[in-house]
């Protein structure tokens, strides 16, 4: 069960039990031997018991606790276990705001570009190097939240039947790992850029941290319409990439209603946009 | 205290960014407020029912952004003279490190209050204007007024939730001194809590991440409707964010006394 209440920012799942009756179940052409039944789903502790299901003549009836019929449900753990990065990206942006305005406060930047005279090299190799290393960051950290995370999830009923094996070679997978570290990269050239532009530390932090972090708690209380366009049009929206299944409304994570490729792009082109506003104003101004 | 309080005021109202962090704090505000009040679908109310959806709140939605501005400026206000040096000078002329570092804090808090004074009053005058276009009028069981003793009780509270954040700001940034670092630190401590929040499915969790952040427990203070069933009563939540913004400053004071500036 999703909340999604007006004085909560939150969701949470709670476990119901509901049963289901099936009468006038009939079996076309022919069949040997008796109806088999399995219990499928998760074996959570702090669920209520799982279900039971009885039989009486052609009447079936089902009890339980959790999804009946095909299709898995919006839940996906592989967004689920890659969300943490979110707090990983909230240390990386000082690190990046603070490699270009650092500079500044110590006039570092008066011998950098002393040294290389050309300004959009310069920031060209600043926005190489921190995209580089956020990237390779993230990418080493999505593996390991990933490699770490599945056995968890399984573990705790996210498997087959009920679940879809996941596995690094499968698409969506590897784009949802992939993917997170691209955004971790594109978020770091952001910061860099917005801090080039900005140059004070603080100033630059606050903008990055509304972009990324605010349209999430702005989205909440809106309309599906409304909170989507809000996602798509930041860099929140770029959290879509880490979601394995189609796009959904039914989750608190706002980005969810996004495609991954809208979501990713949405973030590159904020980055791309930032640094050549960036560069185009590092050529005029005096350092 | 009095010519110390006097000297950092003048410090903080002459430096051009204190006015514009402010009027962003107020703009954050109002806009956000408005912003949801125009895009938001409120369910029916039936006559005679209380109404599910608190228009109060939803006015004032726009803290969570203007706080970050107020951090902003308390988080500048500390820093920016260890960045300059000029925290020498204030040291001479206000040898008591305590008494700086209070009189500070102090004009800090009353600058971010001010602003809450004014976003405030123009968010709720805003809200209630767009609500009311809207069709969420008092005759359909919908009112927004700063008259209605709970909505006062929410603005009065608002302004005291901007106040605290300023203090945990000032606080943590005595004690850290990076401008950049600081604000990290705070925006991460507003911000992560409610975060981590949404994100647990273990409803015990969930209302214990809701209880402790600073930033959901304190915004409980905004609540007018189904008041039983938030994590923390209204004033307790406000006291959660205090006892936060109390341990930073002292922190922060304990810092700026005993460390070398």
């Amino acid at each position: 069960m999703i909340k999604k209440t007006l004085s909560a920012t939150s969701a949470g799942e709670t476990a119901t039990t509901t049963r289901a009756t099936f009468d006038h179940v009939r079996v076309t052409g022919a069949t040997a031997g008796t109806w088999v039944g399995e219990t499928i789903g998760h074996t959570n502790v702090k669920l209520p018991a799982l279900g039971s299901s009885t039989q009486a003549g052609r009447v079936f009836t089902v009890t339980g606790s959790g999804t009946i019929g095909s299709g898995e449900g919006p839940d996906d753990p592989i967004q689920n276990s890659l969300f943490g990065l979110f707090f990983g990206v909230l240390v990386l942006i000082p690190v990046a705001v603070l490699f270009m305005t650092s500079e500044y406060r110590r006039p570092l930047i008066l011998a950098t570009f002393g040294a290389s005279p050309r300004r959009r090299r310069v920031l060209a190799a600043k926005a190489a190097v921190i995209g580089a290393a956020s990237f390779g960051t993230g990418l080493a950290a999505a593996l390991a939240t990933y490699l770490v995370a599945r056995p968890l999830f399984q573990a705790r009923g996210f498997r087959p039947p009920a679940f879809a094996y996941t596995s690094l070679d499968q698409p969506a997978v590897l784009r949802a790992v992939v993917g997170s570290a691209v955004l971790v990269g594109a978020l770091g050239v952001l910061s860099l850029a917005v801090a080039a532009l900005v140059r004070r530390g603080a100033a630059t932090i606050a903008i990055v941290i509304a972009l990324f972090v605010l349209p999430v708690f702005v989205a909440a209380p809106l309309r599906l319409t409304a909170a989507r366009w809000l996602v798509a049009l930041t860099p929140a929206g770029g959290l879509a990439v880490q979601r394995t299944k189609p796009p959904t409304g039914t989750l608190a994570e706002p980005w969810s209603m996004l495609s991954p490729w809208l979501g990713l792009g949405v973030v590159c082109g904020y980055a791309a946009v930032a640094l050549v506003l960036a560069m185009w104003r590092v050529e005029r101004r005096d350092a | 205290m009095t010519r110390a309080l006097h000297a950092e005021w003048t410090k903080l109202r002459t430096v051009p960014s204190t006015g514009w962090l402010l009027l962003g704090t107020m703009a954050a505000k109002v806009g956000v407020g408005a912003a949801i009040a125009g895009a938001i679908h409120l369910p029916a109310c039936r006559p005679g029912a209380a109404c599910p959806a608190d228009i109060t709140r939803l006015a004032l939605y726009g803290t969570r952004d203007g706080q970050v501005t107020v951090a902003v400026l308390a988080v500048l206000a500390v820093t920016s003279e260890y960045a300059t040096g000029l925290v020498h000078l204030t040291l001479a002329a206000t040898p008591g490190r305590y008494q700086a570092f209070g009189a500070k804090a102090a004009a800090t808090v009353l600058a971010a209050a001010a602003a809450g004074v004014g976003a405030v009053t123009a968010a709720v005058a805003v809200g209630a204007w767009i609500f009311a276009e809207r069709g969420y009028t008092p005759s359909r069981g919908y009112g927004l007024s700063l008259t209605d003793p709970a909505t006062l009780r929410a603005g009065v509270g608002t302004v005291i939730y901007f106040g605290l954040v300023a203090l945990l700001a000032a606080g943590i940034a005595a004690a850290v001194r990076g401008g950049a670092a600081a604000l990290s630190t705070v925006l991460a401590l507003l911000f992560a809590f409610p975060l981590a929040a949404a994100l647990v499915t273990d409803a015990t969790w969930q209302r214990r991440l809701h209880q402790w952040s600073p930033t959901d427990a304190g915004l409980n203070i905004q609540a007018t409707t189904g008041l039983a069933h938030l994590p923390l009563t209204p004033w307790t939540g406000l006291a959660v964010l205090a006892a936060w913004a109390a341990a930073a400053a002292v922190l922060g004071a304990l810092v700026f006394r005993y460390r070398d500036a």
